[in-house]
């Protein structure tokens, strides 16, 4: 057998095409004002005229009917069997335009928007008079496949008319009409009118904020506002390079999660695209939402998209780069609005810092951290200090905290997200040597040692004291700190909270496991963590000098579980099971 | 990435996030501060969700002991009847302890057997057959050296058609039964194995990278050079040196042993050793350090006294200011073969590591 030809079901296609390609019924309009829009740009480039696109829409008991007509450069009868017949082909493409899609001016080029009308019309009925020639032809497709097509028994003037008459399940109604009219034709360079059962005539044409004269003004901010639905007090324009793609960026007025993805408007060529789009913007970028039209970007075969290549990544690059540099120009001109910002989306712009080094050159003086002095900017924390300390775990700076502000240090919390990578990075550009990344034992090392004679006489007591820490595998040291309400600070590292971890495992399961982990795990004998009571303290003073008679285990004990506690570290079964105990004997000896 | 532990909603955030992320130091510390957390919170069941995600991790770097140190408290839960939805992936990673309890030469024959009745009578249960029961017996004789055991459980396998949800996917299957017939020096299988692997008819995240290092030196042995070249060179551009892979390198550096490429070998060695100093399984480094002893060996053949090695690691082969003496080096290499060998062969009772050894060696000597 030779090469035979697919056999197509064209109803079923037909079906597929309409029903699938589009999210909803919706975009027939879209598609419709788009072949009108590109007709007439067409007819442009032969000749100058006043362009025009008008909608009727006639509504009965019985039947609904949309007419849409336009001016533009109409149709011969071999176009309308070549484009109207022929899905797939296309007025305005040819093959070699296929991987360049983003260079034509029409928005159109895939020969499939037609279709869509099938999905609120049974047929689509459509006149045209060609720029080229004076006779009207007009063309008849049925959702079933077949078409047919005839001279018209009247002469129109050059333009094309398509008739739907709308199905009955289609909610199409005059406000609806005018919604989708608004959505979709806002923006197109045309004058668009629209009547309503031939009465008065309402007019959908306006122009993007950004292309008036003036500067960005009341009317940017109430379509910020009004499309996402936000009260924005801050926005900008942007555009990338060559200023093919062009928008007003607005700045949340509330904090984002930094895993959110921010959704932005999108125009191709003035005719809207999407509402959903988070392609046009970096993703560090989730505290900006952006209005945009590109006259560079392509759509994907059901327009409802962004089309997926290099200059998609030209222009979202160029608009992140937009948004630093407004920000670079706040800090000079605005700084008070800057910090605002940088108050609200600290964590974004934290981000995006760690990505972009020229940004973070000029930024990271405005971010702001928690201090053990209050929330500061970097600028301030570096005035108040010669050393810089910072933790990069919340619950080592919890522990940290009281020490160092009755020590007079100044410790950053760089535990909240992106904090400790961006001193890091600090610390790495070698722009700040005085920053030193820390752990409670930092603290505990630095702590005033008891003076030799007064540790001498309470040598025996300290001894007692590490012996009952033993079974705990805690290794115990005396210092004397402030604040004096503290009795002990506690550090375990994060290798031996895991080592704790895996023992506490081992001492639950049956033998064979217990067996076999003892025999993969290879614990280096020694102190696990370490206890640094404060001799300033009054409780640990009355414990180290009570009489060695006395029985101080579970005070002690006590005073290493809290710590242990306070420093969010795990408790292990035995240590529970002892603390327990504990506060029985505690609780019966008071009484 | 950043991560948050404030609240469990992070903590299942991290969870979540790091689900199918690729294996890293960073992501093996995150995980165990979630676990951490989680014992804070007292959530039993984010506490599982977040162990989960750490064996996961610490399996795949090759961290073994902590998976097997993990393995315990996730079969306990689900055997006390809890997170019943993860029982068939706490299953799943059960066979990822079973195949590497040989590696360990601490862990004894008997708790071996143990673990594999323990697997076998778990599995039976769920209903998988026993065809994937002498699939992993035939693995775990096939590295204790007991290869006639091997043998039977190959034969069973390969006749039983039963497949299971728990069986390996079907390029590490066949991946896995290469490792025996190389163990049985049968050549004809294990190339006739190979092919749909070198194929790419099947394939998977690790196969057939994992596979080309033994590809290369079985063709290099069996004269096929210039298949074996295209080989070796595919094993070192697929798999990631940044994370220890001592079987295949181990592989890889006979290989480069006998060609005498030199010059790879070293990038191996450079990038390897290291993970020599916190690698626990014997059967691993005995493998890794057999191969790095054919380097030497070929090296002090070539005439070479000394060669620049850039390690950070102290207490390994013996390099001072950047260079190691080819004689020190084989010297200590010998002991580290030896002693492992031993503890391997005195735990199995059988003398197959010394047997490896000396087939090795004797490649490189031309005995062979």
């Amino acid at each position: 057998m030779g090469n035979a030809i697919f056999q197509v079901n064209l109803s079923g296609v037909l079906k597929v095409l309409s029903d699938s390609l589009y999210s909803n019924w919706e975009v027939f309009i879209r598609e419709l004002l788009q072949n009108a829009n590109d007709a007439i740009l067409a007819r442009k480039l032969k000749e100058d005229f006043e362009a025009s696109i008008h909608v009727d829409f006639f509504e009965t008991a019985q039947s609904k009917v949309l007419i849409l007509k336009d001016n533009g450069i109409g149709l011969t009868s071999e176009e309308m069997v070549e484009f109207l017949s022929k899905i797939g082909s296309s007025s305005k493409r040819d093959t070699a335009d296929l991987f360049n899609r983003e260079q034509q001016s029409f928005i159109g080029q895939f020969g499939i928007g037609l279709l869509s009308c099938f999905m609120v019309s049974d047929t689509i009925e459509v006149l045209s008079t060609s720029i080229a020639n004076t006779k009207t032809m007009k063309w008849i497709g049925k959702a079933d496949g077949t078409y047919s097509m005839e001279e018209s028994s009247h002469n129109d003037r050059v333009g094309t008319t398509v008739k739907l008459e709308i199905k009955s399940d289609i909610a199409l109604d005059p406000d609806k009409m005018v919604a989708l009219l608004h959505k979709y034709g806002d923006y197109l360079p045309v004058n668009l009118s629209y009547s309503y059962n031939a009465g008065k005539e309402s007019f959908f044409n306006k122009e993007f904020p950004w292309l008036k004269k003036d500067s960005l003004g009341n009317d940017a901010l109430l379509l910020g506002n009004k499309t996402f639905n936000e009260r924005f007090t801050h926005f900008f324009s942007i555009q990338d390079e060559d200023g093919s793609t062009r928008g007003i960026a607005y700045i949340l007025p509330r904090a984002t999660h930094t895993a959110t993805q921010s959704k932005h408007v999108l125009y191709i060529k003035k005719m809207f695209i999407s509402s959903d789009c988070d392609e046009i913007l970096p993703a560090w970028a989730f505290f900006v939402k952006a209005i945009v039209n590109s006259d560079n970007l392509a759509t994907t075969a059901s327009r409802e998209s962004v089309y997926h290549n290099d200059t998609l990544e030209r222009v979202k690059a160029s608009l992140g780069k937009s948004i630093i540099q407004h920000l670079v120009q706040l800090s000079k001109n605005d700084p008070d609005s800057l910090k605002e910002i940088i108050l609200i989306h600290g964590q974004a712009l934290k981000a995006l810092a760690l990505e972009d080094d020229a940004f973070f050159e000029f930024i990271s003086d405005w971010f702001i951290f928690p201090t053990t002095e209050g929330v500061l900017s970097f600028a301030e924390i570096k005035a108040l200090s010669d050393k810089i300390l910072f933790v990069s775990d919340i619950d080592e700076y919890r522990q940290i905290a009281p020490v160092a502000r009755a020590n007079n240090q100044l410790v950053i919390n760089a535990g909240y997200i992106y904090d400790t990578p961006i001193l890091q990075k600090l610390m790495i550009a070698d722009k700040f040597d005085r920053l030193t990344l820390i752990d409670p034992e930092y603290f505990g090392n630095i702590l005033n040692d008891l003076d030799v004679e007064l540790y001498d006489d309470l040598r025996a007591r300290i001894e007692a004291m590490q012996v009952v820490l033993m079974e705990f595998d805690v290794e115990l040291d005396v210092k004397a700190f402030e604040p004096k309400n503290l009795p002990a600070m506690f550090y375990m590292s994060q290798d031996d909270v895991q080592k704790r971890d895996f023992e506490n495992i081992q001492s639950e399961s049956d033998d064979l496991w217990a067996g076999v982990s003892d025999a993969v795990l290879d614990f280096e004998t020694g102190f696990r963590s370490k206890l640094f009571l404060n001799y300033s303290n009054e409780i640990v003073q009355k414990l180290l000098n009570t009489d060695s008679s006395k029985k101080i285990d579970p005070y002690v004990q006590m005073i290493y579980f809290n710590a242990l506690m306070m420093g969010h570290y795990p408790i292990s079964n035995k240590e529970l099971a002892r603390m327990n105990e504990n506060i029985l004997f505690l609780i019966n000896n008071n009484l | 990435m950043s991560f948050e532990f404030n609240t469990k909603e992070d903590i299942e955030y991290n969870i979540y996030s790091l689900q199918y992320a690729d294996e890293s130091e960073e992501n093996e510390k995150v995980l165990q501060k979630c676990i951490q957390k989680a014992q804070l919170f007292k959530d039993k069941d984010l506490e599982f969700d977040a162990r989960l995600g750490y064996l996961r991790q610490v399996n795949w770097l090759n961290k073994k002991e902590k998976a097997i140190a993990t393995m315990p408290w996730l079969l306990k839960r689900i055997d006390e009847g809890h997170n019943q939805d993860s029982a068939h992936t706490v299953l799943w990673m059960y066979k990822w302890i079973i195949i590497n309890l040989s590696d360990f030469a601490a862990i004894s024959l008997s708790q071996i057997d143990q673990l594999l009745n323990d697997m076998e009578k778990r599995f039976l249960d769920h209903g998988t057959g026993m065809r994937i029961i002498h699939y992993f017996r035939m693995i775990v004789n096939s590295d204790l050296g007991n290869m006639s055991q091997a043998l039977e459980h190959m034969k069973l396998y390969l006749k039983d058609n039963k497949s299971c949800d728990l069986d390996d996917c079907k390029a590490c299957q066949p991946n896995n039964l290469l490792d025996v017939y190389l163990n049985l020096k049968d050549f004809d299988n294990f190339q006739k194995k190979a092919k749909p692997l070198l194929a790419r008819t099947v394939t998977c995240k690790e196969v057939p990278d994992f596979t080309y290092s033994k590809t290369a030196m079985v063709n290099y042995i069996l004269g096929k050079y210039d298949v074996a070249t295209e080989q070796a060179l595919l094993a070192r551009k697929k798999i990631n040196l940044k994370k220890a892979v001592l079987k295949e390198m181990g592989h890889l550096l006979s290989y480069y042993a006998l060609t005498k490429e030199f010059v790879k070998g070293r990038t191996i060695l450079e990038k390897q050793l290291d993970f020599c100093a916190h690698t626990q399984p014997e059967l691993f480094l005995f493998r890794f350090y057999l191969g790095t002893l054919m380097f030497f060996k070929a090296l002090q053949g070539a005439g070479k006294k000394q060669i620049k090695l850039n390690i950070a690691s102290q207490n390994l082969i013996p390099v001072q200011d950047g260079v190691c003496k080819v004689p020190e080096a084989v010297t200590w290499l010998e002991q580290q073969v030896q002693s492992l060998a031993d503890k391997l062969n005195t735990r199995n009772g059988n003398e197959f590591y010394n047997e490896e050894k000396v087939y090795y060696l004797g490649l490189l000597e031309g005995r062979v």
